[in-house]
């Protein structure tokens, strides 16, 4: 694999809009300090995002368009680009033989998606991609709860996510369920692996979705049903059914967890701390949101020295987007019974929702 | 028909949206202000366009090729009172010739005198200032009007509910906590109308031959009480009525700091100052503004207490009015009858709300 040897890593910021600034902004200052990396470039075609970045990165090239930049192979590029030009991006970053940390959706097909995986191996750079969540311990610890099973067999989940865009967000450049829903299904598929049945509807009518839901199967037993929204604010929680209890997990709390045990005459609601251990010893709490989005990108860059394999590949995430065009091609017309009968048969509902099993 | 739709992702002007589009009843260009508000009209693959009410010029471009322009004035005070000037100026620019406005029924008062209707006087000095604004925002509204040589039309409703309501939702989320209450077991009476029913209203006056420069009281058929609302929410929702608390009194409200300032904001000398002012400083307030809650007095040694009920100046008012709005002027000018009775207006609301909690709506 290309590498840029012991020196100090070369980054380029291709997107300095909200989600570089929000989420890659404390973690990139920080290795900086730490000589881990050297942010060189900060690429956006919005002037203002990319001048409040070189606040922070004053001696960073500033420019509109990724030709410009000067970085050398072996550079790590994080493209947080928006949907529209990502995969673009993606492209030029790899054919400059730069190892790349994407933002998931890496493409809005599985098809231009393997072609830049085949990019990345042909040029001998790696392709990670961004799914901070997956760091998160309450995240992993339910993970163990799923497959380890210490509350019994995992027999339904409930998802909630979702809510109206922030003031200063960008006009979506696709439906709810490729912009946020993918990231769903990517723990569901990480935590109980690919489903055998599912069923999709969403409320698109000749333009993008703000509502979607998904019902799966997963196995003989477990199922999960899956609502992602932009039209109004969701509960945003993730709840587990198991045998011998309950979980819920609310969207993006790092280490919080709520759990009810079958039988207990109350809800616990609390936070993850390492294992008990020596008595005379206090544990400590895991890692907050912050703290793992700076572990994610600390690990791509011990990845790139090759000091461990990347945690989170771009094949793997493969198996989301495939869901997602999964989802489309067997959508449904999202049933509203809030809308007149006339609206309903224009569009297009059926009578019944059905599953459809998958080949 | 091509109509304007403005603030497209607001819940009046969505289903507007909804119901030309679906109902093949013209086309729509729906405008918001800024691109966050594109997901609700982005559904349908329609022509959307950007313009900031603030902005006259961009206004203007996106009202352009339109017969019919309509706004509904929802944000504060200060806004409210200042955006009929700045549509009619824009639809006038633009060759639209006529403007449907969406102001509110409590121009009379959340607790109107009985006898109230469209000929009553508006007398702004006893008015909450939010109502206060929309009674200074429609005499602005018609001035501009005839001065411009433009159909106007004024809508009153009373409180909209429906899908994507606010007013659904506070109502749900009193009920699930335990702090919804009734006036004295809720005898007075609901001035609400269900959105289809004033978006019936709209379109009535974008196609309307006549009766342009005068305001309309919309609502519902049926005279409801808040005892009859929050029972059908109830059974809607499967939570027991027996929770909701018998309020007998009404405890004393001054006029808290928040709606002094927007009295004071919304004055001419400040409203004059306002452009001096950086836009990034104006938001930053409005947004502090939004987030300020009174801060929870705690007593650590207190026992938990039960949920009291959340009792408002406005829902105080709302909840003694013993007058119904009459729509008997729409019916008359117009031909306004409101097509969705309460209890479907109810049924779909609840139906919508309880899929936002997480709910499969069934199969028909």
């Amino acid at each position: 694999m290309h590498s840029h040897g012991d020196s100090v890593l070369p980054l380029v910021l291709i997107g300095c809009g909200a989600v570089s600034q929000r989420s890659y902004l404390p973690a990139l200052r920080a290795l900086q300090s730490a000589g881990r990396l050297r942010v060189t470039a900060l690429v956006d075609d919005d002037e203002r995002a990319c001048h409040a970045m070189a606040q922070i990165f004053p001696s960073a090239q500033q420019t509109g368009t990724l030709d410009d930049v000067v970085a050398p192979a072996g550079s790590l590029a994080i493209v947080a680009s928006g949907l529209d030009t990502r995969s673009d991006h993606l492209a030029t970053a790899l054919a400059r033989r730069w190892h790349v940390l994407a933002e998931a959706p890496i493409s809005t097909s599985t098809a231009r998606a393997h072609a830049l995986l085949e990019t990345a191996k042909a040029q001998d750079v790696l392709f990670a991609v961004a799914h901070p969540r997956r760091f998160f311990p309450a995240v992993r610890y339910l993970r163990e709860l799923c497959q380890d099973q210490p509350l019994g067999a995992l027999l339904h989940i409930d998802i909630a996510e979702g809510g109206p865009l922030p003031r200063s967000a960008a006009r979506p450049q696709a439906g709810v369920m490729l912009e946020s829903g993918i990231h769903a299904l990517d723990l569901l598929v990480w935590w109980l692996g690919e489903p055998q049945q599912m069923s999709y509807s969403d409320d698109a009518f000749g333009g993008f979705e703000i509502n979607a839901r998904a019902d799966l199967i997963f196995g003989t037993d477990t199922t999960a049903s899956l609502h992602v929204t932009r039209d109004w604010t969701s509960p945003q929680r993730y709840r587990f059914e198991f045998e011998r209890g309950l979980a819920e997990w609310a969207v993006d709390e790092s280490r919080q967890l709520t759990l009810q045990l079958s039988g207990t005459r109350a809800a616990l609601r609390g936070e993850l701390l390492a294992p008990l251990g020596n008595s005379a010893v206090r544990s400590s709490a895991l890692a907050s949101r912050a703290q793992c989005l700076h572990t994610q990108l600390a690990h791509v860059l011990t990845a790139i020295r090759g000091g461990e394999a990347l945690e989170i590949s771009g094949e793997q995430t493969l198996a989301a987007l495939q869901w997602v065009e999964r989802c489309y091609a067997r959508r449904r017309p999202l049933l509203q019974p809030w809308l007149t009968a006339e609206e309903q048969a224009r569009l297009q509902t059926p009578l019944t929702e059905t599953f459809s099993t998958l080949p | 028909m091509k109509i304007a739709v403005l603030g497209a992702g607001g819940l009046i002007a969505n289903r507007v949206v909804e119901t030309v589009h679906l109902g093949g009843r013209g086309d729509v260009v729906a405008i918001v202000a800024r691109e966050n508000e594109l997901p609700r009209p982005s559904r349908f693959g329609l022509e959307t366009r950007i313009a900031d009410m603030a902005d006259a010029s961009a206004l203007t471009s996106a009202l352009t090729g339109c017969d019919v322009a309509l706004f509904a004035a929802t944000d504060s005070a200060a806004v409210v009172e200042h955006t009929p000037s700045l549509v009619c100026q824009a639809a006038a620019a633009a060759r639209v010739p006529r403007v449907i406005y969406v102001g509110s029924a409590f121009v009379h008062g959340r607790n109107p005198a009985p006898n109230t209707d469209e000929t009553s006087l508006l007398q702004a000095s006893s008015l909450l200032s939010a109502d206060a604004a929309h009674a200074s925002a429609e005499r602005r509204f018609f001035a501009e009007c005839q001065r411009l040589n433009l159909a106007g039309y004024a809508l009153r409703p009373g409180i909209v509910y429906g899908p994507r309501s606010p007013f659904i939702a506070t109502v749900a989320e009193d009920l699930a906590a335990g702090e919804a209450w009734l006036y004295r077991r809720g005898p007075g009476i609901f001035n609400g109308v269900y959105v289809d029913n004033l978006v019936h209203a709209i379109l009535l006056c974008a196609e309307a031959s006549n009766g342009a420069g005068q305001a309309y009281l919309i609502s519902d058929a049926e005279t409801v009480t808040w005892a009859e609302l929050y029972l059908t929410a109830s059974l809607e929702l499967d939570i027991s009525p027996r929770s909701l608390h018998d309020v007998q009194e009404l405890p004393e409200f001054s006029p808290s700091w928040l709606d002094r300032a927007e009295r004071a904001v919304a004055s001419p000398v400040v409203q004059r100052a306002l452009p001096l002012v950086p836009a990034a400083l104006k938001q930053r307030t409005k947004s502090l503004l939004k987030a300020w809650n009174a801060p929870l007095s705690t007593e650590t040694w207190s026992m938990p207490q039960p949920a009291q009920p959340r009792i408002t100046p406005e829902l105080g008012e709302l909840q003694r009015a013993a007058w119904k709005f009459p729509f008997g002027r729409a019916h008359r000018v117009l031909g306004y009858l409101p097509p969705v009775k309460f209890a479907e207006g109810m049924r779909r609301s609840f139906a919508w709300w309880r899929f936002t909690r997480g709910e499969t709506p069934p199969a028909y």
